[in-house]
Formats: C-alpha cells, sequence, structure tokens
C-alpha cells in the first residue's frame, strides 16, 4: 500500500495542466460570465477584475512536445522561418503560433522568462492587428483571432504577476509589469491613429487603453513597495535592473540605427525622445544607486526599460507599416506626452542624441518586435537535443 | 469603476482550484483533454449556482469537488469504462523537466498508477483519489459524494487493500 501511496504522490508531479489551457479556460469562463450579465466584453475594465476576455473559438489543440518537434522536423526550418512574419489569414500563420512560439515557450524555463516571452507574444499579436488594419485585411475572423490570441498572453502574464506577488517576488512583479507597460503604451498610441469610425478597430483600442490602464495601475502600486526598501537583496535587485536598462537601451539604439533609413523624419524625433528619456531614467537610477536608495534605483531602471521598448515598438511599426502609411502622429515633439503616463511630468525636448555612455552591445532580453528575429536557431537546437 | 466582488472572488477560486480540480478530473477519466473539459464544467456550473445564490458558498473547495464529481458520474454513466490501451496513450502534460531522469520516472509511475486505478470500481476510485490526490478527509470525502464518514472509511480502506494487492 505504501508502494502505491508513494508513486501516487510522485505521478502527481508529472500530471499538470497547461497554462496555456488554464488561460483559455479562464477566457471562456469570464466570457460566459459577462454575457450572462449581459455585458460586452470589449468595454469591460480588466481591472474591474483580474483576467481577461475574449473566447477564443480558433485556437489550436495543446500539443505535447513530441508532436512539436515532428512536426518541425516534417515542416523544416525554412517553413518555420518564413512563418515568423505572418499575419492571421496567411497560410503558414498556424505554424507562427502552433509551432514556434510553442517551441519558444518551452525554452524558456524560468518564470521571468515565460513572463518576458509571453509580453513579446502579446506585442506580436497586436503588431499582427496593426498589419491588418494597414493592409485592410482586417474581417471578424482575423479580428477574433488576434484579440483572442493576445488575451491569452494578457492572462498569462497576470497569473505570473499573481503569483510573484503571492510569492513577496515584488522586484518580478514589477519587472514584468513594467515590461507589460512599455509595449502597450507605444500600441495604444500607434492603434489610436487608426480609424476610429470602425468599430473592430475601435474595441481593440478601447482594450489595449484598458489594459494599459490596468497596468500603469499596478505598476504604481508595486513601485511604492519596492520604494521603501533598503535591504541587501533590493541592492542586487536594482544593480540587475540596471544592467538590464543599459541593454534595453542599448538594444533599442542599435535596432533603430539598424533601420534609420526607413523611419521618417516624424518618427525618428519620436523614437529619440524617448531614447533619450530612457538614458535620463537610468542615469538618475544609478545616482540612486550610488546614494543607497535601491528601491527609487530599481524602479527608475524599469522606467528606463520600459521607454526604451516602447521606443523600439514605435519603430518597429514604422519599419513594418511604411512611411505612407505611418501611424505616427504629427504633433510637434514637445506635445508628444502619453496622457497615460504618470510618471514624474517630462518636458520632451528636441536635442541631439545623448552620448552613448553604456558599454557593451548585448542584445536585451525583448527582442520580439525585432523583424529579423526567428526561432530557426532555436528549432534547430531543439532538434538536436 | 465599479466592484464586482463575487465575479473576482469566483475567478481567485478559478485561480487557485483549477489545477486541483483538472488533476483530480484526470485521475478519474485518465484523459488530459477530457479532464480540462470537465474542470471547465465544473466552474461554469458552479458559478452558474453561485450567481444565484450571490456568491455565498461556504466551502468553495469542498462545493467544486462535489461538482466535479457529480459531472464525473454523469459521464461515467453514459460512457463504458476506457480500456487499458485507450489510457496509456493518454500521457500527462509534458513539462520540459520530464526530460529529466526524474520527470521521466515520475511519467512512468503516472502510468503504473493510473493502470492500477483503472481496476477500481468508480466509487472506489473516487474516494482514493479525493483523499490521496485531493487531501480531502472522510468527512469532506462524504460531503463530496453524499456519503457518511464511516462509509468513507470502509470503502478506502477495502480500496487500498486491493490496490496494495495489486501493487505487489
Amino acid at each position: 500500500m505504501d508502494n502505491f501511496l508513494e508513486k501516487l504522490n510522485n505521478s502527481m508531479k508529472a500530471v499538470k495542466l497547461d497554462l496555456d489551457r488554464k488561460a483559455e479556460i479562464r477566457h471562456n469562463l469570464l466570457e460566459n460570465i459577462l454575457k450572462n450579465n449581459g455585458e460586452r466584453i470589449s468595454s469591460f475594465k480588466r481591472h474591474q477584475i483580474k483576467g481577461s476576455i475574449i473566447n477564443l473559438k480558433i485556437f489550436t489543440k495543446p500539443m505535447n512536445i513530441l508532436v512539436v518537434i515532428a512536426l518541425i522536423a516534417a515542416l523544416g526550418g525554412g517553413t518555420s522561418f518564413a512563418a515568423e512574419n505572418t499575419i492571421p489569414g496567411d497560410i503558414l500563420y498556424p505554424v507562427k503560433v502552433g509551432v514556434n512560439e510553442k517551441v519558444g515557450t518551452l525554452l524558456h524555463f524560468s518564470e521571468e522568462g515565460k513572463a518576458d516571452y509571453a509580453t513579446q507574444i502579446a506585442s506580436k499579436r497586436l503588431q499582427e492587428f496593426e498589419e491588418l488594419v494597414n493592409k485592410g485585411e482586417l474581417n471578424s475572423e482575423t479580428k477574433s483571432e488576434v484579440e483572442g490570441r493576445f488575451d491569452i498572453q494578457i492572462e498569462k502574464l497576470n497569473t505570473l504577476i499573481g503569483k510573484f506577488e503571492a510569492d513577496e517576488n515584488v522586484h518580478a512583479a514589477l519587472g514584468v509589469v513594467s515590461g507589460l507597460e512599455g509595449v502597450l503604451k507605444a500600441h495604444d498610441r500607434i492603434i489610436k491613429n487608426f480609424d476610429d469610425s470602425d468599430e473592430r478597430i475601435n474595441s481593440v483600442s478601447l482594450k489595449v487603453s484598458n489594459d494599459l490602464e490596468d497596468v500603469i495601475g499596478t505598476r504604481s502600486k508595486l513601485e511604492g513597495r519596492v520604494t521603501s526598501e533598503s535591504k541587501t537583496e533590493s541592492e542586487q535587485a536594482a544593480k540587475g535592473k540596471i544592467g538590464a536598462a543599459e541593454n534595453a537601451i542599448s538594444s533599442a539604439k542599435n535596432y533603430i540605427e539598424k533601420n534609420n533609413d526607413l523611419l521618417d523624419e516624424k518618427t525618428r524625433d519620436d523614437v529619440s525622445i524617448r531614447i533619450k528619456a530612457a538614458a535620463d531614467a537610468l542615469f538618475d537610477a544609478k545616482t540612486n544607486l550610488d546614494a543607497g536608495n535601491f528601491g527609487q534605483a530599481f524602479n527608475l531602471g524599469n522606467k528606463a526599460i520600459r521607454l526604451a521598448q516602447e521606443a523600439r515598438v514605435l519603430a518597429n511599426a514604422h519599419v513594418r507599416i511604411g512611411e505612407k502609411n505611418s501611424p505616427m502622429p504629427s504633433e510637434s515633439p514637445s506635445s508628444l506626452k502619453s496622457k497615460n503616463d504618470d510618471d514624474d511630468e517630462m518636458e520632451f525636448e528636441l536635442e541631439d542624441e545623448s552620448q552613448d555612455d553604456h558599454s557593451g552591445r548585448r542584445e536585451s532580453e525583448n527582442e520580439g518586435t525585432d523583424k529579423n528575429n526567428s526561432l530557426e536557431g532555436s528549432v534547430k537546437l531543439n532538434l538536436d537535443l | 469603476m465599479s466592484e464586482k466582488p463575487e465575479m473576482q472572488l469566483f475567478l481567485e477560486s478559478y485561480d487557485k482550484y483549477a489545477e486541483p480540480i483538472f488533476r483530480h478530473c484526470f485521475f478519474r477519466v485518465f484523459s488530459k483533454s477530457r479532464a480540462e473539459e470537465l474542470m471547465q464544467e465544473t466552474f461554469m456550473k458552479a458559478w452558474d449556482y453561485v450567481s444565484q445564490k450571490d456568491g455565498k458558498v461556504e466551502n468553495m473547495r469542498a462545493f467544486l469537488y462535489k461538482v466535479a464529481n457529480n459531472l464525473i458520474i454523469d459521464e461515467s454513466r453514459k460512457k463504458k469504462e476506457l480500456s487499458l490501451e485507450d489510457i496509456i496513450e493518454e500521457s500527462p502534460s509534458l513539462e520540459p523537466s520530464s526530460d529529466t531522469k526524474i520527470g521521466v520516472e515520475n511519467k512512468i509511475m503516472a502510468r503504473q498508477v493510473m493502470e492500477k486505478l483503472s481496476e477500481l470500481s468508480p466509487e472506489d476510485r473516487a474516494v482514493v483519489t479525493l483523499r490521496y490526490v485531493d487531501d480531502l478527509d472522510p468527512k469532506e470525502i462524504a460531503d463530496v459524494t453524499g456519503s457518511n464518514a464511516n462509509k468513507v472509511s470502509v470503502r478506502l480502506n477495502r480500496a487500498l487493500k486491493k490496490l496494495g494487492e495489486k501493487m505487489r
């Protein structure tokens, strides 16, 4: 009997609910609840309740890792690579979301790594939405697919953030929230420039705005908890965050320099302002670190990352969509202040790019918006295991 | 911004109990996909009830198990039992850690356990799973299954004896 119980206890560890599936079912549940209450999902404020919304009807079945590997082998690395820049409606799009991204998820073992990857995928979904609008290919089916898949990532992120908070790992929670904010802020800005008379565009715009509002609220709350810290762990966390901020700024700058010829003047200005603000935040972070204000240093490091990510997403949008249909607003740089930003008031001034005071050219963790980023190498690595 | 506390509480219950309920369903029906569906149905039905009673359920955990148990019983009455081959085909979700020696061993053990559990009657399987997978005590199991604590204890002992014989 003891032998059976021991085996039962060990076997339980092999039976886990897939995170994607958990998030999807939560979707279905909340949609059902809201429908019964006569509420519209698109106008639902996520911060009224933790969780997300859309019932994704188009969803590939969760795949066993062996099936994924077999599919990759059958398709070949070239197919996997070609799928990377597809959007809903393209033939290879299921390979992108059902194979490439599954592999990507499996290759991130830590929860912070999974959260970073989920943020990248959420950003990709919004990029796809923007491309669909730009190409005139947005219809109810493609909208439903991209929106639902976006919500699944947000759901995953909410779950992971909740877990970090429950584990008292405020730094990890704040890192995730901050990264997500940078991405959402950029996409919110891009999508708001589309035609708002289209109800489908409007509903996604509302969703992103609501999500951004939630994330800013959560970020502020977590920053309050971090600011008052002064323990040794906080010093390590602050140093780590400053290092990550240096990488994020360097990566954003590299991307922008590489694609400089594809950007118009307005976009360059817009992006430069954010990179400069990121560099300023980084400088302030280092100053606070030296002064022993570890919590503040951590928060400022996060702010620097957020701004660098925002700059990169904005640049990437212009590279993907092109100058003719650039979603960049036509206001002057000094009026470029996000109304959602509750950071300290910043005067955005057009200046020459600040001197590069960052060492090294290490890539940041968040490479999701890089057009040339593919999972080709990851696919091969997986097959070689 | 209006608060909806009952919805919030309910979804917090989902976040907390989704995996345990899924795992319970899995060890009862031995199908991962079906266990996911049963888990979803459990929470859908639970919400239907909760929303009518203004969210007042004293013990949400026990309530969810009760709902899940009833769904599984309904299912078993409609379908015949899975064959051993069907059970072995359905593998638990493979995590990256399953590639480790320990992960592989756990998966092998899961299959052995599923084999043995499948040989029990549905009623015996229910009490064994509720006790040793879900960590409910006999009183809670009685509440879930609509029985009494004494009968649960007796059934549990008999089931474990049968399993003890099978596992030699």
